[in-house]
């Protein structure tokens, strides 16, 4: 009988009216890739970072080789064999590779103090070529090295510590589809040489390819840990999904409009894929895939936040936007998914957000208009049914769901014909949730075409006329309304050359 | 050739060469030894105190204080000497006061995490009020002979400042590239948060690059009080701080951070004092000076821009 690398026992972590993770038990064994799989927010990242030293958890155990250890932060981790490679890559662009891997390292140095270089670029080679990317020179600078590449040297660092552990959080997200081959490569070398890995993705076809074991998350607690021969990927998704979610969402009292307001031809989302679709008036098109779809792209290349080829046509006039301000002339709003970064301006209220888009329309000559602004402001915080004491109230303090409300009013006063919204309740709490559904409801029924690219399935099934699924820049499925339910949602979208697909 | 090119202060050396060939064929004055032992002589305090401002750029941070320390550290030299202080004993102090000002930058820099552009814009203020206060106003002068040595004396027979500057800089290159010290500087200016996660303590680098600044403008200041021979506490250093920063940048440095050598800040400052002193010795108004000045700190980013990009074409590739 083997013994485990690692025991995580009892492990919980609350945040302030959060639990986070409760009660979840986790073993690894040398030599086996684990997956763990789970929906967002399932508590998977939480229970990595517990592992990895970012976070300490409320309860439990953590050992390692048998014996009880406490992470204090990453590198206390790291040093004592547990490293995690991070979805975005932590590398300094500026330094060569091989420093990249020993940066600060008190063993490159000689007994003076002076780092040996010569020695650094040896051991990062052989580093390097023992998980097969001898073709990387390691005194290159890092920002001249393509993705593939910075991920073998992000692995490269994290073995450079004698890593028992190797946790890979979405390494496949970042790499085109030919890269991942490469990736898992390394990562059977690794298997072979002993080191457990903890492999984190949403990705059916690569669990089924890679993993020996897989463990299932689900609000926060531990479905199950399976051998991958044991289980299909039907009985994954539903040991992910559990029972079905709560009516959120508003009932459709009209179809849809026939005519099509935008049509998307041969769009390009990089130097190789090209997508395109239509959307009809005041129809709801859901757009989903895990991370590294594309679906991000579309909205900045109809937004004109990123240039590329490919045709854009608005109630039937082929159109150029290069950017935002032209999106905007031509009648396309966007709410972006990042609302702290993107979305709203902190220390200005509520009125001087909501004016923002509209700035021109709002003032007489070089001058602002104070009665329209005022009569704007009214109107958007009453159908958005915002909530303040005021519309002079800084953003700031609003709760989550009211900025988000913020950052949707003032689309709406700039009258768009298209609402892109790019994870329109993320971080917002449940009833503020129900009351966004009801405002894109509404809004589409007035006649609004809207986008809505969200991770988050039930959102996109409840809310959607039609669901387009994503997969790596190409669509791979489309679903009518309520044809789609989380399980084969998540098929689709994770796996998506399955009998009867579009491709 | 090709592998010239890609070295990193490859456009600011061709652009040293090309202004020193355009100098020399209008003016025969220019390339002789007289004149560039002139250059290297006006320059010695800048380059010393460039040495410091490339770790404080390489951070990603800026200072805008250092004429300031230099004034309150020459005027504070012209004081001590004043009252009888021996002219070694009162440079040592001076070169203590550079290190406490750098301290109370790093301070607030590095340990309150107060903005380098806010702090060192306000004790740019403070240091040159303090130099003028304590100086009352008047002209430091009248230094005793011992203390010429510093400015103007001569060891092995070479230029005494022109030694110290060339030690500093040989000890500071080697730091910046074999010492963990000057690599974390280099780290933390390239990625932040990645330097944190490797266990770096950004605030310790930090502290410990404003205080090396302040001793490299404590000497600095010792050089150019023995050297000018007199000290006004209201001009002295004026406009040091934009002069050096502009070096750096001249010499490849990148005000992002994590880019930039010492080897390419000195070639910046001996560049910058080559077109000084060849616009003079050619005859042109040196009322031109400083546009010429602003001018070329462009052509030389545009063209330190268009070197990266030339380097980062070919990159294997690229992301979804």
């Amino acid at each position: 009988m083997r013994h485990p690398v690692l025991t995580m026992e009892g492990i919980s972590k609350e945040f302030p009216g959060v639990k986070a993770l409760s009660d979840v038990n986790f073993e690894l064994y040398p030599g086996e890739v684990h997956a763990l799989m789970g929906e967002n927010g399932a508590g998977k990242s939480t229970l990595m970072k517990v592992l990895s030293g970012v976070y300490s958890a409320t309860q439990g155990k953590i050992k390692l080789k048998g014996k009880e250890v406490t992470f204090g932060n990453p590198l206390d981790a790291q040093r004592q064999g547990v490293s995690i490679i991070h979805q975005e890559f932590n590398l300094f662009s500026n330094l060569s590779a091989a420093e990249n891997i020993f940066i600060d390292r008190p063993e490159m140095t000689s007994r003076f103090g002076r780092i040996q270089w010569s020695k650094m670029f040896d051991e990062a080679q052989r580093l390097v070529d023992s998980i097969g990317g001898g073709e990387i020179d390691v005194r290159k600078e890092v920002r001249h090295l393509g993705v593939h590449s910075q991920q073998v040297i992000e692995i490269a660092k994290a073995l450079s510590f004698q890593a028992d552990v190797l946790i890979m959080d979405e390494p496949s997200a970042a790499l085109p589809e030919n890269e991942v081959k490469k990736m898992f490569e390394v990562v059977n070398r690794l298997r072979a040489q002993g080191v457990a890995i903890v492999y984190v993705s949403h990705r059916m076809k690569e669990i089924f390819e890679i993993a020996d074991k897989v463990t299932v998350l689900r609000d926060g607690t531990k479905i199950d840990t399976r051998s991958i021969d044991e289980v299909t990927e039907q009985s994954l998704i539903q040991m992910m999904v559990g029972k079905e979610v709560n009516q959120l969402y508003p009932v459709r009292k009209q179809e849809h409009g026939e005519k099509v307001v935008l049509q998307v031809n041969q769009l390009s989302l990089d130097s190789t894929h090209r997508i395109s679709f239509e959307l009809r008036r005041g129809e709801i098109l859901g757009l989903f895939g895990v991370p590294g779809s594309g679906s991000h792209t579309i909205a900045e290349r109809l937004f004109g936040l990123k240039r590329g080829t490919g045709e854009i046509i608005i109630n039937g006039t082929s159109v150029r936007i290069n950017s935002p301000n032209e999106a905007k002339a031509k009648r396309i709003a966007y709410v972006p998914p990042d609302r702290h970064r993107q979305g709203i301006i902190k220390p200005m209220s509520i009125r001087q957000n909501l004016s923002l888009p509209i700035l021109p329309e709002l003032s007489k000559g070089i001058v602002m208009d104070r009665a329209r602004i005022e009569q704007m402001s009214g109107e958007y915080m009453e159908k958005l049914r915002i909530k303040a004491p005021s519309d002079q109230q800084s953003v700031d303090f609003l709760s989550g769901g009211n900025q988000q409300k913020v950052v949707i009013g003032k689309w709406l006063a700039a009258k768009p014909e298209i609402l892109i919204l790019e994870e329109p309740t993320r971080g917002v709490d449940v009833g503020a949730k129900a009351e966004i559904y009801n405002i894109i409801h509404q809004l589409a029924e007035e006649g609004l075409s809207i986008l809505l690219i969200s991770s988050e399935m039930p959102e996109v099934i409840g809310l959607s006329d039609r669901i387009l699924v994503l997969y790596k820049g190409e669509v791979v499925h489309e679903f009518a309304h309520g044809e789609a339910d989380q399980e084969q949602l998540l098929q689709r979208a994770s796996h998506p050359r399955l009998e009867g697909g579009t491709v | 050739m090709k592998r010239l090119l890609n070295v990193h202060e490859a456009p600011i050396i061709v652009f040293t060469i090309l202004v020193i060939v355009l100098f020399s064929i209008i003016s025969p004055d220019f390339f002789q030894f007289d004149n560039i032992r002139l250059i290297l002589d006006q320059n010695i305090s800048m380059f010393i105190v460039a040495i410091g401002m490339t770790m404080v750029i390489l951070l990603g941070g800026m200072d805008l204080s250092v004429g300031s320390v230099l004034a309150v550290t020459a005027t504070s030299v012209g004081l001590f000497l004043s009252h009888g202080i021996h002219p070694w004993i009162a440079a040592f102090m001076g070169i203590v006061i550079g290190v406490l000002c750098g301290m109370v930058n790093g301070y607030f820099i590095a340990v309150r995490k107060i903005p380098d552009i806010i702090v060192t814009l306000a004790t740019m203020y403070i240091f040159r009020g303090i130099a003028v206060g304590i100086s009352g106003g008047t002209w430091m002068t009248n230094f005793p002979d011992g203390f010429r040595y510093f400015g103007q004396g001569t060891l092995l027979g070479l230029s005494f400042p022109l030694l110290t500057a060339i030690l500093l800089i040989g000890i500071f290159i080697y730091l910046l590239k074999f010492t963990r010290m000057g690599r974390r500087i280099y780290a933390i200016g390239g990625n932040g948060s990645a330097a944190k996660l490797a266990g770096i303590s950004v605030a310790k680098s930090k502290f410990m690059v404003y205080v090396l600044t302040g001793l490299l403008v404590g000497v600095a200041s010792v050089i150019f009080a023995s050297k000018v021979g007199s000290v006004q506490a209201s001009t002295a250093g004026n406009s040091l701080s934009f002069e050096v920063m502009a070096a750096v940048l001249i010499g490849g440095g990148s005000i992002f951070g994590g880019i930039g050598t010492v080897a390419g800040t000195m070639l910046g400052v001996l560049f910058m004092g080559i077109i000084k002193n060849g616009l003079i010795i050619s005859k042109v108004s040196p009322f031109w000076v400083d546009a010429t000045t602003g001018f070329l700190i462009i052509l030389a980013i545009v063209i330190n821009t268009l070197q990266r990009i030339r380097q980062n074409k070919g990159k294997e590739g690229d992301l979804v």
